[in-house]
Parts: C-alpha cells; sequence; structure tokens
C-alpha cells in the first residue's frame, strides 16, 4: 500500500507538473497569437477537469480512501484526453502518439500490470476508433502539415504507425507492470526478511528480556537471600553473644560452685583427718580399757574357781548356784572384754588371732546348748537342734567360733518372746558347712537386715540395753565368720515373723594325707 | 624344803589370790609390787620359779624379765608371765626373752598350779 501511494503522490505531483506546463503552453500560444481564444478557452476548461479529478484523487489519497478505481479513472481520462487531444493535432500524422504509453508505463507503476494492460488495450482501442472514424471521414480531420496532406492517408503507413504504437503500449504496460510485480516482490521479499530479521530481533529482545527477567529474578532472589543470610547471621550473633553471656554466667556459677565444693573438701579433709584421730584415740582407748578390765576380771574368776573347785571351804547348794551364775556371768564379761579387744584390733587394722585346730561342730553346738539350757528354760522357750547327717571336722578357732554362735542364739533368746521357739540347724552345703539359727521372734525389718551388722549398730539402743548387748555382737560375728573364710548373713521374712542367722564355714580339704 | 615362788605383779587382788591357792599347794609366796622391788627380791631369795606380771607402772615385764636373764644370779630362775597382754607377738616377744611359759589373763587358778608343777620338776 505504500509503494503504491509513493506512487499516486508521485502521480499527483506529476499531473500538476503537466498540467501546469500544457496552461502556460497555452496561455503563450494565445499571447503569440497561434491559437485563439475559443480553442484556448475549451483547452482550459479540459485541464480544469483534469485539475479536478487530481484535487478529488488528492482529498481521497489524505482521508485514506482506497484511491486504486479513481486512479485508474484518472490516467484512464488522461489517456482519453490525449488521444482526443492528438486527432485533433493531426492524429497518425503526430508523433507524439507514444504519449498514452508514459501513461500506461504510469498505471503500471502505480497500480499494476492488470491495470496497465486493461489501460493500453482501452487506449489503443481509443486510438484505433478515433483513427478509423478519422481515416474514414465521419469526422473531420485536423491536419498539423501542409505538405504532408496525404501522408496520413498513405494505410501502410498508419498500419506500421498504430503497430509500432500497440506494440510500444504493450511494451509499456508489461514494463511497468513487471516492474511493479517484481518490486513489490523484491519488497515482500525485505519485508519478509525485515520481518524475519524483526522476529528474530523480537524473539532475541525477548529471549533477552526472558534472560534480564531471570537475572532480575536472579537478583531479587540473590538479594533476598544476602537479606536473609544477614538477617539470619544477625540471629546467629545475637544468639552467640546470648550464649556467651549464659556460658560466662555458668562458668561463674560453676568457679564459685567449684571453690565452694573445693572449701567444703578441705573443711571435710580436716573435719575427716580429726574424726580419724577421734577414732584412733577411741580405738586405743578402747584396747586399754578392755585389757584394764580383763585385770579386775582375773582374780573374781581366779577365787570363783577356786571357791567352785573346793579350795574355799564347802558352800550349800543354794551358794553353788549362786556362784555358778557368777562364773556364768564372769565369763560372759570376760566374753563382751574380749569383743571390744578384738574389735579394736580390727579398727587398728592388727590381725585377729585365731588359733585353728580340727573342730567338730556338732560337739561345739552340743556345748553351747548345754552352756544355754538354763536361760533357755528362764525364759520359757523351746531350743531344738536338726543335724540331719553326720558333718565333717572343720579347722577353726573354738573360742572364737563358740562365741559367734553364742551370740546369735543369745540374740534370738533376747528377741524371741517368751512361748517361742528357736532351732539350731547345721548340714553340708556345697564345700561348705552351714549354720542355722532360727526363730520366731520379732524378726528384722528388711531394711535393716544389713545394717545389723555394723559395729555399735543398735534397732533401739534402750531395748537392746534392755536386752543387754552392747551392739557389736554381729559386727564382730562377721569378722570372725569372713575370719574363718565364710560368711554370715541374716534373714527375715520382716517384723513380727522370726528371723535366721545363717553362717558357713569351709570344710577342711584333706588333700592326699 | 618347800619351794618358793615370786610373784611380781602390780594388782593386789590377783596377787593374793594366786599366792591364796599356791600356798594351799603348799609352796612358798614372796611377792613383789613392781620390778624394781621383783629384781631385788629375785636375787636375795632365789626363788625357785618367777610368775610376772607385763603390765606394770614404771618397768614393764619384758624389761624385768631381761634383767633377770642377764643377771647370772637369777638368769636360771624359771619365769612364767601371766598377762591380760595375750596376742601371739606378745607371746613371742616374752619367750624370746627367756620365758618359759606365757599364760593369758583371766586363768583357771587349777590351770595354772598344774603349769607350775609341771615346770618345778
Amino acid at each position: 500500500m505504500r509503494e503504491e501511494n509513493i506512487g499516486i503522490n508521485f502521480y499527483m505531483i506529476l499531473k500538476w507538473i503537466v498540467l501546469a506546463g500544457i496552461a502556460l503552453l497555452v496561455v503563450g500560444e494565445v499571447i503569440f497569437g497561434i491559437i485563439a481564444l475559443p480553442s484556448a478557452i475549451s483547452s482550459f476548461l479540459i485541464l480544469s477537469v483534469l485539475a479536478l479529478t487530481n484535487i478529488l484523487l488528492w482529498l481521497m489519497y489524505y482521508r485514506r480512501i482506497n484511491t486504486a478505481p479513481l486512479v485508474f479513472f484518472s490516467l484512464l481520462l488522461d489517456t482519453a484526453l490525449t488521444i482526443v487531444a492528438l486527432y485533433f493535432n493531426g492524429g497518425t500524422e503526430n508523433t507524439w502518439l507514444f504519449l498514452p504509453g508514459i501513461i500506461i508505463l504510469l498505471a503500471g507503476f502505480i497500480i499494476d500490470l492488470k491495470a496497465s494492460i486493461l489501460l493500453a488495450v482501452s487506449a489503443y482501442f481509443g486510438v484505433i476508433l478515433m483513427f478509423l472514424l478519422d481515416y474514414n471521414g465521419i469526422i473531420p480531420h485536423y491536419s498539423i502539415y501542409e505538405d504532408v496532406a496525404l501522408h496520413w492517408r498513405d494505410l501502410e503507413y498508419n498500419l506500421d504507425y498504430l503497430t509500432g504504437m500497440f506494440l510500444l503500449y504493450l511494451a509499456c504496460a508489461l514494463g511497468g507492470g513487471f516492474f511493479t510485480y517484481y518490486m513489490k516482490r523484491v519488497s515482500n521479499q525485505l519485508k519478509q526478511s525485515l520481518e524475519q530479521a524483526q522476529q528474530s530481533q523480537t524473539q532475541a529482545e525477548n529471549s533477552r528480556r526472558a534472560i534480564q527477567n531471570i537475572l532480575e529474578d536472579l537478583s531479587c532472589a540473590r538479594n533476598d537471600l544476602e537479606q536473609r543470610v544477614r538477617e539470619r547471621t544477625q540471629e546467629l550473633e545475637e544468639s552467640r553473644k546470648d550464649l556467651e553471656k549464659k556460658i560466662e554466667a555458668r562458668t561463674v556459677d560453676l568457679e564459685n560452685s567449684r571453690k565452694a565444693i573445693m572449701h567444703m573438701m578441705r573443711d571435710l579433709k580436716e573435719d575427716m583427718s580429726k574424726l580419724q584421730a577421734i577414732d584412733r584415740l577411741k580405738t586405743e582407748f578402747l584396747s586399754l580399757v578392755s585389757h584394764e578390765l580383763r585385770t579386775p576380771i582375773t582374780p573374781i574368776k581366779g577365787y570363783l574357781a577356786l571357791m567352785l573347785g573346793g579350795k574355799m571351804g564347802d558352800f550349800s547348794d543354794q551358794q553353788k548356784h549362786a556362784l555358778n551364775i557368777l562364773m556364768r556371768q564372769s565369763d560372759h564379761l570376760e566374753d563382751l572384754i574380749g569383743s571390744v579387744l578384738d574389735i579394736s584390733r580390727l579398727e587398728l587394722g592388727k590381725p585377729i588371732p585365731a588359733e585353728l585346730q580340727p573342730l567338730s561342730i556338732k560337739k561345739m553346738i552340743d556345748d553351747i546348748i548345754e552352756a544355754l539350757k538354763l536361760s533357755v528354760e528362764e525364759r520359757g522357750l523351746r531350743l531344738s537342734v536338726e543335724i540331719p547327717g553326720p558333718l565333717p571336722t572343720i579347722m577353726g578357732d573354738e573360742i572364737k567360733l563358740k562365741r559367734v554362735m553364742t551370740n546369735l542364739i543369745g540374740n534370738s533368746l533376747k528377741f524371741t518372746p517368751k512361748g517361742g521357739w528357736i532351732t539350731i540347724k547345721a548340714g553340708l552345703d556345697g564345700t561348705n558347712i552351714k549354720i542355722e539359727v532360727v526363730d520366731n521372734g520379732i524378726g528384722i525389718a528388711r531394711e535393716y537386715l544389713e545394717k545389723i551388722f555394723a559395729k555399735f549398730f543398735q534397732i533401739d539402743s534402750s531395748y537392746s540395753r534392755a536386752a543387754g548387748g552392747i551392739g557389736m555382737g554381729l559386727a564382730i560375728a562377721k569378722e570372725l565368720i569372713e575370719l574363718h573364710g565364710g560368711k554370715l548373713w541374716a534373714e527375715s521374712p520382716g517384723l513380727g515373723r522370726g528371723a535366721s542367722f545363717i553362717f558357713t564355714l569351709p570344710v577342711e580339704k584333706r588333700g592326699g594325707a | 624344803m618347800a619351794k618358793k615362788i615370786l610373784i611380781i605383779e602390780d594388782y593386789p587382788a590377783t596377787a593374793e589370790m594366786i599366792a591364796n591357792i599356791l600356798r594351799s599347794e603348799g609352796l612358798d609366796i614372796l611377792t613383789a609390787v613392781d620390778g624394781t622391788s621383783g629384781l631385788e627380791k629375785a636375787k636375795q631369795n632365789q626363788p625357785d620359779l618367777i610368775l610376772l606380771d607385763i603390765m606394770m607402772p614404771e618397768m614393764s615385764g619384758f624389761e624385768v624379765c631381761e634383767k633377770l636373764k642377764v643377771d647370772a644370779k637369777t638368769a636360771n630362775i624359771p619365769i612364767i608371765i601371766v598377762s591380760v597382754r595375750s596376742t601371739d607377738e606378745n607371746i613371742k616377744k616374752g619367750k624370746s626373752l627367756g620365758a618359759i611359759e606365757y599364760i593369758p589373763k583371766p586363768f583357771d587358778p587349777f590351770k595354772l598350779v598344774e603349769i607350775i608343777k609341771k615346770n618345778l620338776g
């Protein structure tokens, strides 16, 4: 459309120039008296019509109305007027009959091949029609040459001339049309290339934009990330500072605690060494006291033995009974002193002396029962012994083992109410002899089963004192049994349900002897 | 002639009790309440046997025993130690110093008599 418009513009300008040129020519001819005024006026009328069409075309062009039909009509009119004008100027005599060819060429340039061919055919028919009318004298002939009047009558010349014009018109139509056609093609190709280039550029631009968008997104994301990293870093930094403060505070606390603990430990150490010193003093005192107590017991027991041995005169049965009780109590006292001495030895880290000799457990039990018979009867208790089979002899310190058994049975006597029973069991248990002292007395609470073996331990000191003990019996008994390589422990189903004291003694290995 | 026994014992009741039973066995009894007088009486009276306590003030029985054995006049007198100290250690010490017997206190007086008679021959 744009190329056409350029052509139309060109055509309109050209037409103004041509019209102006013709107008000037006609005015000049009138001035110089070449043509008469009536003829000039008719020429100006025709020029006015042509100018009018050009103005119309001009308006349509600027109103952007489809100008193609009007352009064709205008060109047709131009052609027609040119032919008519040529007719009045000699017809085929006039060599300017090529002028319509220029208009046809223009039509080809401005419109297209079809328009130029149509115009060429129309023009040629117009020329032929005018020639036929002129040649046959139907309309008058206006010759431009005086002497060549006959020349236009020459049919051969006319046919040649008209044939030449036909070829010229056709050539102009084809030339203009094809020029435009190729121009359009080239222009289309150019346009396509341009479009493609534009498309490519658009695509490239789109890609560029897409990339830019991505880059922007990335940049945003990066900024966002940086922001978040900054925030997190700040948070972390705050947390770290917070932690540092806490750690510092904790460190100070810990340091204080450590100092306090060190202080306490120092105090404890001092207390410990004081306690150890006191403990040692106590132990030494115990040792001394027990030795000193033995001194008065010696004459007491000595005289008792002499009296009971008949060396101090005769005694009544009642007196003898009393002497026996005195003797037994002296033995008990001596035993207690011996216990204290043993304990003091243990505490001082000295070994308890033990005289090992072959012993019969059964005989030992019988001896003890014999010795305790009186006490058992006095308390209204039943004492029985269960030894199912023969027992091997063991190696042991008779005095100490007797002390242990006396202590255990004595405990049962103390803690078993009147009417109760005590049973002594002995039997083989693997490589050991197992001895049990079982009663149905007040029993032992579970929590005390182990504590009762601690030195000077008494569940209830007032009760224990009433029962007659100093709280060392079990501790020393345990030590003595362990001295023999055995074990001593207590069992009880609970308070009020009796108790068992059990100890083991390893059976002597007879080897090859 | 009755045999002479010297009892060196600082605890009078014990000394008296021992003297009592030994006299009833027909023995002559001399007593001393400390080591110094004991040593003197041993030299002067030349007893046939000495019963010696260990825990005494000023001079212990071990010292007395040592001195008796050093002095030629008393070196041959048999010594029986009677003491409340009855650990193996003490018994060993007493025997190494020359005591023929070591009897722990308290003791059965009849057994003491038996031991003394055995050692008087």
